[in-house]
C-alpha cells in the first residue's frame, strides 16, 4: 500500500471524519487537498497537518456549486498533473420530524450530500477517465441503510449516495475508475456531539444500540477509506462497506 | 514481509488450494502462524511445505468440517500446539451444478453440510475453546455473491452461502460482547482450481462471467485474499457483521443486455 505522491482530495476535511482521513492519507505520503467550505477551518486544518510533516493544502470548495468543483479539478490537474483519489465526505445533519422540517434544511441536505457528491464525482470523474485511473470514495452512513426518527433529511440523501456509488461504480469500472463507499456507524465527531448537546441524540442510546458497545473512532473510519482507495481493493467496485461496530447487522429489540 | 498479523495464529479451512491457499499465503506474508485445515491431507501438507520453504510458519492438520468431532479436535489440537487461536477463516467449500428439480439428495446435503453446518461448528469450536475465554478473536467467512441472489441451478450452494451471511450477522451481534469480530467476504467468480475444473468440464466459460461483470474480468485469488486480510487485521477493528463484496460490481448491476435466464 503506497500513496506516495498520490493526489488525494477530501471534501469537508476541515474537521471530523474528513480531517482524520486527510491525516491518514498524509501519513502514507499522499499529497492531501483539504477541500472545505469554511476557509478558516480549512486553512487551520492544512496548517496542523503540515506541522506533522504532511503535505497538505487547503482549497475552498462549496460542493453545492458545480462550477466550483469543476474549477478545483482543473486547477489541481494543471498544477499537479493528476488526481488519484477523491473522497466525497462533506455532510450536514439536520434533524427534525418529516412533517415539520424546513424546505431549506431538506434542500441543503440534498444539495450537500447527494447533488454535491454527484457534481464533484462528475468533475473529477472526467479527469480520472482521461487519466484512465482513479478512485472515488463516498462517505455514506448506516443512516442510509436503516432509518431513525427525525433523520429524513440525512438518511434520504445518504441512501441516494449509496446508489450513486453503485451507478458510477458500474458506469466507469471498465475505464480504470473505481467508485466505492463506506457506511460508518456513530463516531464522536463535532457533528454527533452537537446532536447530543442539543438533545436530539443520546450517547447512552448510541452505545446501547451498537453491538460492540462503543463508538467508532475517526482513525477506524479513515483506515477503511484508505483500504478501499488502495490497490489491495482492486476488484471492489460499487460496494459500500459498513464500518459500524455491528450496528446494521443487529435487527432485534 | 509485512507485520499486519505478526504472531497471530490463524486457522484457514480448505486452504490446500484455491482461495484458501491464497489467504494462507497472504497471512503468512504478514507474519501469521498459519494453520491449514484440510480434508485432502496430502494437499494440505504440500501447501504447508510450500509456505515453510518460503520461510514462513505453517502447519497442516486433517479436518472434515462435516464432523463436529473433527472441528472440536482441530480447535483443541491448535490450542495444545500454540496456546491461542486469533483468527479463523471458514473457507472450505464445494460446488455442484444441478437443475433443482433433479438435485440429488446427497448433493444438496453435502453443500449445506460443508459450507453452512461446517462453518457453524468450526466457529463454535474455536469460539468455545479459544476466542470466548481469550475475550478476543476474528472470524472471516468466505461467502459468495451467490448468497445474495438467484442463480439458476445453484440452489444448495446459494442457500448455504446466504445462510452463512446471516449466520455471520447473528454471531457478530451475539459475540461482540466477547470482543470477537465476524465478517464475510463475498467474492464473485474467481480464477481458482475449482473454476478451472468447471471450465474443463465445459460447464462454464470465463468469458460469460467477464461479460456480466462491470469490471470486465473475473477476480484473481490475491484480490479476494487481500480483502480477507484487511478484515482479519486490526485495521478493521470497528467492522463486524459486514459482508464485503469483492465482485467487480456484479451484484448492483442490472444487466439489461444480458442473455436472460435459461429456459427448459
Amino acid at each position: 500500500m503506497s500513496f506516495q505522491d498520490k493526489v488525494v482530495v477530501i471534501t469537508g476535511a476541515g474537521r471530523g471524519l474528513g480531517f482524520g482521513m486527510a491525516r491518514r492519507f498524509g501519513q502514507e505520503k499522499a499529497q492531501v487537498v483539504i477541500a472545505e467550505i469554511d476557509p478558516q477551518l480549512g486553512e487551520r486544518a492544512a496548517q496542523n497537518l503540515r506541522q506533522e510533516g504532511i503535505k497538505a493544502t487547503f482549497e475552498p470548495l462549496d460542493v453545492r456549486i458545480p462550477a466550483q468543483s469543476v474549477a478545483l479539478v482543473e486547477k489541481l490537474a494543471a498544477e499537479r498533473g493528476h488526481i488519484d483519489v477523491w473522497v466525497n465526505n462533506a455532510g450536514i445533519a439536520h434533524k427534525a420530524p418529516a412533517e415539520s422540517i424546513s424546505i431549506e434544511a431538506w434542500d441543503e441536505s440534498i444539495a450537500v450530500m447527494l447533488s454535491g457528491a454527484f457534481y464533484c464525482s462528475q468533475a473529477v470523474g472526467r479527469q480520472m477517465l482521461a487519466q484512465g485511473s482513479g478512485v472515488i470514495v463516498n462517505v455514506a452512513s448506516v443512516g442510509g441503510l436503516q432509518y431513525i426518527e427525525g433523520r429524513v433529511a440525512y438518511s434520504v440523501p445518504k441512501a441516494g449516495l449509496i446508489m450513486l456509488t453503485q451507478a458510477l461504480g458500474i458506469e466507469w469500472a471498465k475505464r480504470g475508475v473505481r467508485v466505492v463507499g463506506i457506511a460508518p456507524g456513530v463516531v464522536m465527531t463535532e457533528m454527533v456531539q452537537k446532536g447530543i448537546n442539543d438533545g436530539t441524540a443520546s450517547l447512552e442510546a448510541y452505545l446501547r444500540r451498537t453491538p460492540m458497545r462503543r463508538l467508532g473512532t475517526v482513525e477506524e473510519i479513515a483506515e477503511a477509506v484508505l483500504f478501499l482507495a488502495s490497490e489491495e481493493a482492486s476488484y471492489i467496485v460499487g460496494e459500500v462497506m459498513r464500518v459500524d461496530g455491528g450496528w446494521a447487522a443487529y435487527q432485534l429489540f | 514481509m509485512g507485520e499486519l498479523l505478526r504472531g497471530r495464529v490463524a486457522i484457514i479451512t480448505g486452504a490446500g488450494r484455491g482461495i484458501g491457499l491464497g489467504i494462507a499465503e497472504v497471512f503468512a506474508r504478514e507474519g501469521a502462524r498459519v494453520v491449514i485445515g484440510e480434508l485432502a491431507v496430502e494437499r494440505g501438507q504440500q501447501a504447508a511445505e510450500k509456505l515453510k520453504a518460503a520461510g514462513y510458519e505453517a502447519r497442516a492438520y486433517p479436518l472434515d468440517v462435516r464432523s463436529v468431532d473433527s472441528c472440536r479436535w482441530l480447535a483443541q489440537k491448535v490450542m495444545e500446539d500454540y496456546g491461542q487461536i486469533d483468527i479463523l477463516v471458514n473457507n472450505a467449500g464445494l460446488f455442484y451444478l444441478h437443475k433443482s428439480e433433479e438435485m440429488p439428495e446427497d448433493r444438496w446435503r453435502i453443500q449445506i453440510d460443508v459450507m453452512l453446518n461446517g462453518a457453524f461448528f468450526m466457529t463454535q469450536a474455536v469460539a468455545r475453546q479459544a476466542m470466548i475465554p481469550q475475550r478476543r478473536g476474528v472470524v472471516v467467512n468466505i461467502a459468495s455473491i451467490g448468497g445474495m441472489g438467484g442463480w439458476p441451478m445453484r440452489s444448495a450452494y446459494n442457500a448455504a452461502k446466504a445462510g452463512l451471511i446471516v449466520l455471520t450477522e447473528v454471531l457478530a451481534t451475539e459475540w461482540a460482547q466477547y470482543n470477537i469480530r465476524l465478517n464475510c467476504v463475498s467474492p464473485s467468480v474467481t480464477r481458482t482450481d475449482m473454476m478451472e475444473d468447471l471450465i474443463r468440464q465445459g460447464l462454464v466459460t470465463v468469458d460469460q462471467y467477464a461479460r456480466r461483470t462491470p469490471l470486465g474480468r473475473i477476480a484473481e485469488v490475491s484480490e479476494v485474499a487481500e480483502a480477507v486480510l484487511f478484515l482479519a487485521s486490526d485495521r478493521a477493528s470497528f467492522i463486524t457483521g459486514e459482508n464485503l463484496r469483492v465482485d467487480g460490481g456484479w451484484v448492483p448491476y442490472g444487466n439489461l443486455y444480458g442473455r436472460g435466464f435459461p429456459e427448459n
